[in-house]
């Protein structure tokens, strides 16, 4: 029963990978690799080692005078976030609509297109960029977009039968359409859509108990997994949430005082499930690593550091893990698992839950180490809920036929 | 168990067959994160020594104390004001407690916790302008404080009273504030007579006097900011300049730092004193540390509003 049902989503898995549009945008998310690993090691380096609240300079001593050119890092490393994008979206649109054309018979010129689709990805990034990078990328969002721009661009040759000049007036118009629409768009873009932290839904006593975690674990994996940004409040040690600051609280009256949340998003999901990165995805880079083809392995030797500050993004791109229903399971079933395992010893009073407030980057494999009051015993937890979601990886990774293909 | 050991195995002999390079670098990173860890969890148990103080330095409340016949309403103009500047678009958030008559206290609003600088205001259902009055609110006063710290479980906080309000933190400074529980960082005084109705500084009243005996149990790390209102060069309207500079027979070397400043202008009334321009500035600037986007557009406004509200109050 087990296998079958295995196989079969590994089935529908390459299935899906096949069609058309799923294909070419696999193939734009690999090309990108290169470009996200320079882009991933930015980002850490200027959370280790220049942010002057971080793990790093905190632990050493290091006293980092105000540098006026970290902030100029910051925002160019953001910027560089929604460039990575838009380059995607202009592989994927040359490919996919040489490819599509060509079924029906059509020469074009795809340049235009992929600078329209280049330009409806950037201005995602203008329209919803925030200063503090607090703001969310959603990249369903722009694939979707991309899709449709993709579509009526084909739906216009085949109306014309291709007689058209590639850069003739119907086509500009074509694209002032989109690039006009799209503005219009982002410009009503909702602001639960731009912002990524959600700190009062969060503080909400329905994610202090266990069906409320493990609603959030279930979710999570799956947001992350269609191109939604996943909410900072569960990614990040998030010391906003109403629940974790009335635990703190109650630690400071009396130092192992009863805590009035034990079980929170703080001290579950961002401790447990989201090692290395949503769906506790440390897991799936440690069975990459150990994975005998050199690709393979190569791809999870350039995550494995990122991986371990909670950054999966060269995965996401490189393996991919955006739109993979194969993938999508295990990483369910690993979220699912910490969520459950630490919240049953938190419950159980075997181990006291996380609770201070850490440095920033400190990665969450240490989370509970750092800031629970029985740290031996927390580390324990987390390792074995980082071996158990290895387990759940290994049989995924073997039966993926996908991974490593394109590189 | 036997599909165990031959992950186990499996495992063992994917490390090997991992190139030099590769292995180099899992090395590194996980002796890394092992050196992180140790320094790591050194620095937290460090940090968390003395944390009951340090932890709770995150939330800071501004204080407000209403002058006499005023109510908790009183500041709820220049918080509105104060709010609708704030850069940051954290409004602060507002409890207020009232002391009743038979000392028990009513809470309303709530404050935010992710909130550093929320407002806390106290006003008194017993509020006459008398100086037996003014020593019953401060210990009541005193009561407020700890039921506030064990709530909201601050130590760091800074304070403003209007006119008799100010009277009320002097005389709690004196006899009911512990070093050992809180840390006051500012108080800022607005048109608060420290000599009640006495224009000459040679005729003390007892208030001053008691003042000036105790100004020894004042927190020597204190900034006070005295602020008068003049609306005619001699008084606000209400209290005369000259008793708001008195206060500098309390203060003056007896604190880290005493300022005494006089605004004038828009709303340097005695009952509008909370809402002048300057004096939103001086809050601003002295006790919440950031610059609003355009004070001036709403002190104007705030004038435009002035006619709707309350009685004088001294």
């Amino acid at each position: 029963m087990f296998q079958r049902s295995f196989k079969k989503l590994a089935e529908l898995d390459l299935t899906f990978s096949k069609l058309l549009p799923v294909n070419t945008l696999f193939a734009a998310f690999k090309k990108m690799v290169p470009l996200v690993i320079i882009n991933v090691y930015l980002h850490l380096f200027l959370k280790l080692f220049l942010d002057r609240s971080a793990l790093i300079p905190a632990v050493f001593h290091i006293k980092l005078r105000p540098m006026p050119f970290y902030q100029g890092m910051l925002f160019l490393t953001a910027a560089f976030d929604y460039l990575v994008i838009a380059f995607v979206m202009a592989l994927w649109t040359k490919s996919y609509l040489n490819r599509k054309l060509q079924v029906y018979g059509y020469q074009k010129d795809e340049l235009l297109p992929v600078l329209i689709n280049f330009a409806l990805a950037l201005s995602y990034g203008f329209a919803t960029y925030s200063y503090a990078s607090q703001s969310a990328i959603h990249i369903i969002i722009v694939i979707a977009l991309t899709y449709l721009a993709n579509l009526s661009f084909v739906g216009l040759t085949r109306l014309t039968k291709g007689k058209l000049a590639d850069f003739g007036f119907a086509y500009l118009l074509w694209g002032a359409i989109v690039l006009g629409l799209v503005s219009l768009l982002y410009s009503h873009l909702p602001k639960l859509l731009i912002s990524n932290s959600y700190a009062d839904f969060f503080s909400q006593t329905f994610f202090a108990h266990w069906y409320g975690l493990l609603l959030a674990a279930i979710v999570a994996p799956i947001l992350f997994v269609l191109g939604f940004a996943v909410p900072m409040d569960l990614t990040a040690a998030s010391m906003d949430l109403s629940q974790v600051n009335s635990n703190m609280n109650a630690v400071y009256q009396a130092v192992m005082a009863q805590l009035p949340y034990p079980a929170n998003p703080y001290s579950v999901l961002t401790t447990a499930a989201m090692l290395g990165g949503t769906g506790a995805a440390l897991g799936l880079v440690i069975v990459l690593v150990l994975q005998q083809n050199k690709k393979t392995r190569r791809l999870g030797l350039f995550a494995f550091l990122p991986a371990i500050f909670d950054s999966s993004k060269i995965l996401a791109y490189g393996y991919p893990l955006f739109l993979r229903p194969l993938m999508l399971v295990p990483m369910i079933l690993a979220s699912v698992f910490g969520t459950v395992f630490t919240t049953w010893f938190i419950l159980a009073g075997w181990v006291r839950p996380t609770v201070f407030a850490v440095p920033n980057s400190t990665p969450h494999i240490l989370l509970s180490f750092f800031a629970s009051q029985t740290p031996y015993r927390s580390l324990a937890v987390t390792l074995i809920v980082l071996l158990v979601s290895v387990l759940i990886y290994w049989p995924f990774v073997k039966a993926d036929k996908l991974g490593g293909q394109y590189e | 168990m036997n599909k165990l050991k031959a992950l186990m195995k499996k495992t063992v002999t994917s490390i090997h067959r991992l190139p030099k390079s590769g292995k180099v670098a899992l090395i590194l990173a996980i002796a890394f994160v092992a050196v992180l860890g140790i320094l790591g969890r050194m620095w937290m148990l460090t940090e968390h020594q003395n944390d009951r103080a340090i932890q709770k330095a995150r939330m800071e409340p501004v204080i407000f104390i209403p002058g006499s016949s005023a109510t908790i309403r009183r500041f709820d103009d220049l918080i509105d004001t104060l709010n609708s500047q704030d850069k940051s678009n954290d409004n602060h958030s507002v409890l207020k407690v009232q002391v009743e008559k038979d000392g028990s206290l009513t809470y309303s609003g709530h404050l935010t916790k992710s909130n550093r600088q929320p407002f806390i205001v106290v006003g008194f259902v017993n509020n006459d302008d008398n100086y037996p009055t003014i020593q019953a609110d401060s210990q009541a006063l005193g009561r407020v404080m700890s039921d506030l710290q064990s709530k909201y479980h601050f130590r760091n906080f800074s304070s403003i009273g209007h006119s008799n309000g100010g009277l009320i933190w002097t005389d709690y400074l004196e006899n009911y504030y512990s070093s050992q529980s809180f840390h006051i960082r500012t108080l800022m005084t607005l048109g608060t007579p420290f000599n009640f109705n006495e224009s000459s500084t040679t005729k003390k009243t007892t208030m001053l006097n008691d003042f000036i005996e105790g100004s020894d149990n004042l927190p020597k790390d204190l900034n006070v900011y005295s602020v008068a209102g003049s609306d005619d060069y001699t008084d606000d309207g209400t209290v005369n300049v000259q008793s708001v500079l008195t206060g500098k027979y309390i203060f003056q070397k007896k604190v880290a730092k005493y300022t005494q400043t006089t605004v004038s202008g828009d709303n340097a009334s005695h009952y509008w004193l909370p809402e002048n321009p300057e004096v939103v500035n001086l809050i601003r600037e002295l006790i919440l540390q950031n610059k609003g986007k355009n004070p001036r557009n709403n002190t104007n406004k705030l004038k435009d509003e002035s006619n709707k509200n309350d009685r004088p109050e001294n």
